[in-house]
């Protein structure tokens, strides 16, 4: 470098005072330091040159690259050979006949429920009937049969009218029991 | 061409390290010709020897990797300086990065490196006058480094910086100053 330069004469032109202050650097250094410096530049040179570089050390078979797809090709159609697409799970499935023997079941069991719960019973008509007021029955006659009430007393009973039970049955069950 | 003996001797370098069976051997004596010189003007700047240990092995295995390409369109130790310059700006971008997450400031912390030096003496002017350095903005430091201690000519500096030489001057002057205030007031 060239040193042509005074530099405290400098600092004297502009009268700094640190033209007259010592120019050390007072920093210690280890004593061998720039003795040794070269040759541990020199060793980390060498194990930077040691370094591998990007390339992976890996080796590739000759050729492979280029038989690479037809071997994937053919290893793709050899394993569809035997390539066995997912079943569905089983699903419980009836036959129809089962189906046809449920319906029947259901319409024996709706048939029976209709006629032990909804259908009007077939009743003892003589217990029925005894269970009647005798008044009732005589009003009934009375009006259907145009006895005026004033010929019925009221403690006349239904066989003094010469009615027979069966008939009266007979009529009840055809006009109903309202 | 070589203009100086100094010059003709870095272009022998240079030449030499081009020659496959000569370049360990040039590589040596590049190292050895410049390594006070360049570690002495990274350690002005980072202070520690460790640091600037780092920092200079780096350079070097930079000069190492790049001056095959290297097209001595400027001095050989402008170049050396300029990357030496760059690898310890970048280490002090680093430090302040580390810094600016701890509670002490940069300066501080700088600070603190200089007064743990081994035979650190506040009462002596040489350490009285590398801690009002510190009180200099970075590339102020620089510019006052490269000037006070290595004498370098300012348009070699405006080579290496990358500045007009008016700039420099004006900026070394200002750093005069401000260090010489720095030293009144302690």
């Amino acid at each position: 470098m060239d040193k042509g330069i005074k530099i405290t004469d400098e600092l004297a032109n502009i009268n700094s005072s640190l033209a007259d202050k010592p120019r050390v650097t007072p920093y210690t250094i280890p004593g061998d330091y720039f003795n040794q410096l070269p040759e541990n530049i020199a060793k980390l040179i060498a194990a930077e040159g040691s370094l591998p570089d990007t390339k992976l050390p890996y080796t590739v078979p000759e050729g492979y690259f280029g038989a690479l797809p037809a071997d994937a090709l053919l290893s793709a159609k050899s394993e569809n050979l035997n390539y066995t697409p997912a079943q569905p799970k089983k699903q419980f499935k009836l036959p129809v006949i089962h189906w046809a023997a449920a319906a029947a079941l259901l319409a024996v069991i709706t048939l029976g429920g209709y006629i032990m719960f909804i259908q009007p019973r077939a009743y003892d008509t003589a217990m029925l009937l005894a269970s009647v007021p005798g008044n009732e029955i005589q009003a009934y006659i009375n009006h259907n049969y145009g006895i005026e009430p004033a010929g019925v007393t009221i403690s006349s009973t239904v066989s003094s009218l010469n009615v027979d039970n069966t008939d009266i049955t007979k009529y009840l069950n055809e006009t109903g029991w309202e | 061409m070589p203009q100086t003996a100094d010059q003709a001797d870095d272009h022998y370098i240079i030449t030499s390290f081009k020659a496959a069976h000569l370049k360990d051997t040039a590589f040596t004596q590049l190292v050895t010709k410049y390594q006070e010189r360049l570690y002495w003007h990274i350690r002005r700047m980072v202070i520690t020897h460790e640091d600037t240990n780092d920092v200079l092995q780096n350079v070097f295995i930079k000069v190492w990797r790049n001056l095959n390409n290297f097209r001595e369109e400027s001095n050989l130790y402008t170049w050396l300086y300029r990357i030496a310059t760059n690898e310890t700006l970048s280490w002090l971008d680093q430090l302040k990065r580390h810094v600016t997450t701890s509670t002490t400031g940069n300066e501080d912390y700088m600070s603190e490196r200089l007064t743990a030096q081994a035979d650190f003496d506040p009462s002596k002017i040489e350490w009285k006058l590398q801690r009002a350095i510190l009180t200099l903005p970075e590339k102020q430091r620089l510019v006052f480094n490269l000037r006070y201690y290595d004498e370098m000519p300012y348009e070699e500096m405006a080579t290496l910086l990358g500045t007009s030489t008016g700039a420099l001057k004006a900026s070394y002057h200002h750093a005069v100053k401000k260090v010489e205030a720095s030293l009144l007031s302690h």
